[in-house]
């Protein structure tokens, strides 16, 4: 795949191809790498699951152990991930498959479950990772004194592996096992501060509404892996795909598709199941991190992946995806831009990323691939992690997340300045940061599909990315406006030394400098220098991340529209200008102060979504059970309970009837007899 | 007309017969040695069921003969089921005798003066062995029956002992009891006197409807008489299968006779019972296009009343008694669709049935030798106070509720519902299912009494006496008893692990 560099020969400006921008590539050394027993991808998954049981059973009473055993389970993981991305460059075709337990003898259904590696998983599966051991070194400084500590450290690799099995699962039954077992720890990591009711309540409403959803995702499945008789993904995609024929896709497969996002909509927080992930946020910051970056959220685009050649020939499916996606991508950027508190805007901020995805998918057609999805997923990712780790570095040391706190954060802790600065770069999708090159490569794919044979799916989903680029960029300046407003020293500096006057005091007598040095002591004292060092990377990646998407190995017929590129940029700078003018007079810079109250509170709870599960979902199943409960112990037990005293009594007449001498035991057989005979000669 | 004998094969039966002699003459020889009989009795009995060893390994179709005529017919047919159902009786014999072995050996009960046995008791023990003998011999006899003739003789053979048994308590038991025991004794004698006149006139009117008192196949010339002779023979069977309404006699008999005699009763005589059945049904089965309806009836009838009644019994005796009564509608469930698979089913259940209730027989007398009775009160609390008894008790009551873990018990149960439901005959499968329901609550009303927490104030007294109790008991109960209630409890468990046993 040697490509010629961009500048060699200058291609048409406006059709710019991405293959143009990608970089080339080298031809890998093949190093001498001994026989390993089992393949990377079983190891990706192995080594965190059993690093998670070696915390539970091993770590006792030790958080250090407990420590140890995540972190280096994590690592273990991160280099078998890598080590999978050198043995794919070195495989022809660049797949490879692996065996895990064997196939299971399930009759008809053949069952093999099996793994798969392509190059996107073997990226998101590294990216995972990566954030994966962040994670967990970070919550070991984080969470160092919770009683729980050890429990969580466990629980995150045990979702590690989780999310690595349905990224490499090429099995259905490996999938859901990987979902369902995600969607368990998710629950456990939510509710870790389980003395809250907060927390009890957001744990149990995301397993909830998940789950709900996962009524859909499980039948889906079920409908494909019965129709296909197999459970192996790679066949179930080739039996459909050949009998989705001519006259368009079957109806069986329409259901399944409709059924399997109806679920990824579930666990990818999609209106209208988006209501868990905001108040996800009661779990501690390193587990918000992990579900929201990387993770939990992202298994929905992992499983489409998956899926992709039968989502893509089932417009129906395209199309709900496109419109709850759409919906999703604009209405959470919304919500994002009205939060008072930091962590929630980035959580509204994840929902509307995650849908971006979602549209991603739901826009592409069999011509452009499902790589932007799986680009913007690593991206996203990247950004995501370094501002919630980041944003929970700064809640810490200013003691909360709300807007008010916050302000100034940025200029105060000058040692989180650039990682936020570059963490809402990135989400915003200023270049040359990832966001940048993922949004633009959705953009392009939505384009080539709404221009060739997308259809209406394509169309909604360009505008309403479209539209959703300003509106990132406006919550992210916002955020950078409060952050990094003057703080009260500054101010106080700059009303009294209104210029004129040279000082040539000491150095260190400058109020601001001290102030300065005071908080980056603060900060750099408050955090583990691992935990630093895990967010540097972090921040690094969300620049050095844009290689990645340029990288030879994702499909490259996707042409970008350089005026179309232009006019995005040029929209989300005017939307940057504006937040910037509306947040000039209030006291904390912040924009979000200019909309109405009542509107500011409705945002904060969600537009009511909560309300309307309980009112839609919830109270009407209630209702329901306590009926059926009803029925069961005044109808249905009434007459067993009048069974068992009508048995004691028939028995009690028995006992009472039953001859206690010889001679009317003998009336009674001879009376048997000719009623038996009598019914033997009758029926003959 | 010249008959081909083969004493091997006869073996099974002949061996209890043959001790039964030789009791008698050893008696006549030595007298008063009582533990020399039991002995040889066991013998008897061992040799018997090793003798009927060889016949479980026949395969399907295959069978071991003895008095064949020349026509090819033979007197004495033992096949796979028959060979089990001998061994089953045998051992069931054995570990009878085992349970009475004490009663039987020791002079006065109560194991006090060793020199005052001979007085009064010295005559009794070689009578009720060889009685024993006798019995259990026409119990191993009865299913290999292959002429009316045999099946008459050998099920009175398997009868008439038994009621001697029951008479025939132990000299130091209570005038007023002794009493109530001859009474019992009577109630059977006469009701097997009245089902043996039922059984000969079935007989006649067989023989006038098919021209042959050999079962081997039946030519029905009169269809209305060979049924009709059939629900005679039946009905002359039912009392023995205790079966309602010819089960009157259980209750009174199994509360009056001498609990290892009841043991007997509730377990070896059903062997019998259900051998002449077999036979019965396998003769009728090759006449083409006969069905009894009163099998069917039968059966439904005495689960439902067994187990209703049992359901309110507060005697752990009487409650086994109509649990027997119970358990012989399921052992005649399958039966009533007149196939060998049918038999088959039926035998298997009823080995299962057997196992379990004589494990509840050994544990029931364990514990009233203890002194507490055989009141279900009595066994209050006992899975704390003595888990060894009552752990093994459980396992036998959820075999016969056909609940998990016992799982033979279940197997068996599904195994007895399967010709029935492959028949088609849904009446009767709806009778079963319901009382498989009513049998649930009668096994776990006992159980849960065991495992309630102890009454403090119930006849065991406090707990302290209770334990105290209960370490005089562990000493006073033989090691026999612990080594049946092992291998009872190892076969159940063995069974519900593999349950492959089943004929």
């Amino acid at each position: 795949m040697s490509r010629t560099l961009p500048g060699i020969s200058l291609p048409d400006p406006s059709e710019l191809s991405w293959a143009d921008l990608q970089l080339p590539s080298l031809g890998i050394p093949a190093l001498p790498v001994p026989d390993l027993w089992g393949t990377p991808a079983q190891w990706a998954v192995l080594v965190p699951l059993l690093a998670a049981l070696a915390g539970v059973t091993l770590s006792g009473r030790s958080n250090r152990l407990a420590a140890w055993i995540g972190v280096a389970g994590g690592l273990g993981t991160l280099a078998a991930t890598v080590w999978q991305l050198y043995a794919l460059a070195l495989t022809p075709g660049a797949r490879r498959t692996s065996g895990t337990l064997g196939a299971l003898p399930l009759g008809e259904l053949d069952a093999p479950l099996g793994l798969v590696v392509t190059w996107p998983l073997a990226l998101i599966a590294v990216t995972v990772a990566t954030v994966a051991l962040v994670v967990q070194v970070y919550a070991r400084w984080y969470l160092w004194y919770d009683p729980r500590y050890r429990t969580f450290a466990a629980t995150v690799s045990l979702f590690t592996a989780a999310m690595l099995l349905t990224v490499h699962a090429d099995d259905v039954l490996l999938l859901i096992v990987g979902w369902e077992v995600m969607g368990w720890c998710s629950f456990l990591l939510i509710g870790h501060h389980s003395t809250k009711n907060a927390a009890r309540r957001a744990a149990s409403k995301a397993l909830l509404v998940t789950r709900t959803a996962d009524i859909g995702f499980v039948l889906g499945l079920v409908i494909l892996a019965g129709g296909a008789g197999t459970t192996s993904i790679t066949r179930i995609v080739e039996h459909w795909s050949s009998s989705a024929t001519v006259p368009g896709p079957s109806t069986g497969l329409v259901v399944a598709m409709l059924l399997v996002v109806v679920g990824v909509a579930g666990k990818s927080a999609l209106f209208p199941f988006q209501d868990w992930l905001p108040d996800a946020m009661e779990g501690p910051t390193p587990a918000s991190a992990l579900i929201h970056a990387a993770t939990m959220v992202a298994a929905g685009t992992v499983v489409l992946t998956h899926l992709f050649e039968l989502l893509a020939v089932t417009d129906p499916a395209r199309l709900l995806l496109a419109v709850l996606a759409s919906v999703t991508v604009l209405g959470a950027a919304l919500l994002a831009f009205a939060q008072g508190d930091l962590k929630r805007l980035l959580a509204w901020s994840t929902v509307s990323q995650v849908a971006l995805m979602l549209a991603a998918l739901a826009a592409a057609t069999p011509a452009t691939g499902p790589d932007a999805a799986a680009q913007h997923l690593v991206a996203h990712a990247w950004f995501k992690a370094l501002l919630f780790l980041s944003v929970g570095w700064l809640g810490v040391l200013v003691g909360g997340t709300a807007m008010a706190l916050v302000a100034s954060g940025a200029r105060r802790y000058r040692v989180l300045r650039r990682r936020l600065a570059w963490g809402l770069l990135g989400l915003a999708g200023v270049p040359p940061f990832v966001g940048f090159f993922s949004k633009e490569l959705i953009l392009g794919a939505a384009e080539v599909g709404a221009l060739t044979t997308g259809g209406v799916a394509s169309v909604i989903v360009l505008s309403s990315v479209g539209a959703a680029a300003p509106l990132t960029a406006a919550y992210c300046m916002r955020a950078w406006l409060v952050l990094d407003r003057r703080t009260d020293a500054e101010q106080l500096a700059a009303t009294y030394h209104q210029g004129g006057v040279e000082r040539i005091d000491d150095f260190f007598d400058e109020p601001v400098v001290l102030h300065e040095a005071e908080g980056l002591e603060r900060a750099e004292a408050a955090i583990s220098s691992s935990a630093r060092l895990g967010t540097t990377v972090l921040m690094l990646m969300t620049l050095l991340g844009a290689a990645v998407a340029l990288l030879p190995v994702w499909r490259s017929d996707v042409h970008l529209n350089l005026q179309l590129l232009l006019v995005t940029l040029l929209l989300m700078l005017v939307a940057a200008v504006a937040v910037a003018l509306a947040a000039r007079g209030v006291r904390t810079r912040d924009a979000g102060a200019r909309v109405p109250a009542n509107v500011s509170i409705a945002a904060e709870r969600g537009l009511g979504a909560d309300y309307a599960y309980r009112l839609l979902v919830a109270t009407p199943v209630l209702a329901l059970a306590r009926a059926v409960a009803w029925f069961d112990a005044e109808v249905l037990d009434a007459w067993v309970r009048g069974g068992g005293a009508g048995a004691h009594l028939l028995g009690r007449a028995g006992d009472w009837l039953t001859p206690r001498r010889a001679t009317p035991a003998l009336a009674l057989v001879l009376g048997a007899v000719l009623v038996l005979a009598g019914v033997g000669v009758v029926t003959r | 007309m010249r008959v081909e004998v083969q004493l091997a094969s006869t073996l099974p039966v002949l061996a209890p017969l043959v001790a039964a002699v030789l009791v008698l003459v050893l008696d006549a020889a030595l007298p008063g040695r009582r533990v020399l009989h039991l002995g040889v009795a066991a013998v008897g009995l061992a040799g018997g069921a090793l003798a009927a060893l060889p016949g479980l390994r026949l395969v399907a179709g295959d069978a071991r003969t003895a008095f064949c005529l020349p026509t090819g017919e033979c007197l004495h047919t033992a096949d796979r089921l028959v060979s089990a159902l001998q061994v089953t009786a045998l051992l069931g014999a054995l570990v009878v005798l085992v349970l009475a072995w004490r009663e039987w050996a020791g002079g006065d009960g109560g194991g006090g003066v060793s020199g005052g046995g001979a007085g009064g008791d010295g005559g009794r023990a070689p009578v009720v062995v060889s009685l024993l003998l006798g019995a259990t011999g026409g119990v191993a006899a009865v299913p290999a029956a292959g002429d009316l003739g045999t099946l008459l003789v050998s099920l009175e053979l398997a009868t008439l002992p038994t009621v001697a048994l029951v008479a025939l308590t132990h000299p130091r038991w209570a005038a007023e009891r002794r009493a109530r025991s001859v009474e019992g004794a009577v109630a059977l004698l006469a009701t097997s006197l009245v089902s043996f006149g039922l059984l000969a006139m079935g007989a006649a009117l067989w023989v006038a409807a098919t021209g042959t008192a050999l079962l081997g196949a039946p030519t029905a010339r009169e269809p209305v008489l060979l049924l009709l002779a059939s629900v005679f023979v039946l009905a002359g069977l039912a009392f023995k299968i205790s079966a309602v309404p010819f089960h009157a006699w259980t209750p009174i008999t199994y509360t009056t006779a001498p609990l290892p005699v009841t043991a007997y009763l509730a377990t070896v005589s059903k062997v019998a019972a259900l051998g002449a059945l077999v036979v019965l049904v396998r003769a009728l089965g090759s006449v083409d296009d006969t069905t009894l309806l009163a099998v069917a009836l039968l059966a439904a009838l005495s689960m439902t009343v067994g187990n209703l009644v049992a359901l309110v019994q507060t005697d752990t005796v009487r409650l086994l008694a109509w649990s027997t009564v119970a358990q012989a509608g399921w052992v005649l469930l399958p039966l009533a669709s007149l196939s060998s698979r049918a038999a088959s089913a039926a035998g298997s259940y009823l080995l299962v049935y057997v196992v379990a209730t004589l494990l509840a027989f050994v544990v029931v007398l364990v514990v009233a030798q203890g002194g507490a009775g055989t009141s279900l009160e009595g066994q209050r609390g006992m899975l704390r106070a003595r888990p060894l008894l009552a752990l093994p008790l459980g396992l036998a009551l959820l075999t016969l509720a056909g609940l998990p873990p016992a799982v033979a018990g279940l197997v068996a149960k599904v195994v007895a519902l399967r010709p029935v439901v492959g028949d088609g005959t849904w009446w009767l499968a709806v009778v079963a299912a319901v009382n498989v329901a009513i049998g649930i609550a009668v096994y776990l009303r006992w159980f849960a009494t065991l495992l309630s927490a102890p009454s403090t104030t119930g006849p065991g007294g406090t707990d302290a006496a209770g334990e105290a109790r209960a370490g005089e008991e562990a000493r006073h109960t033989p090691v026999a008893w612990w080594v049946l209630v092992a291998a009872l409890t190892t076969l159940l468990v063995l069974g519900s692990v593999a349950p492959v046993g089943i004929i």
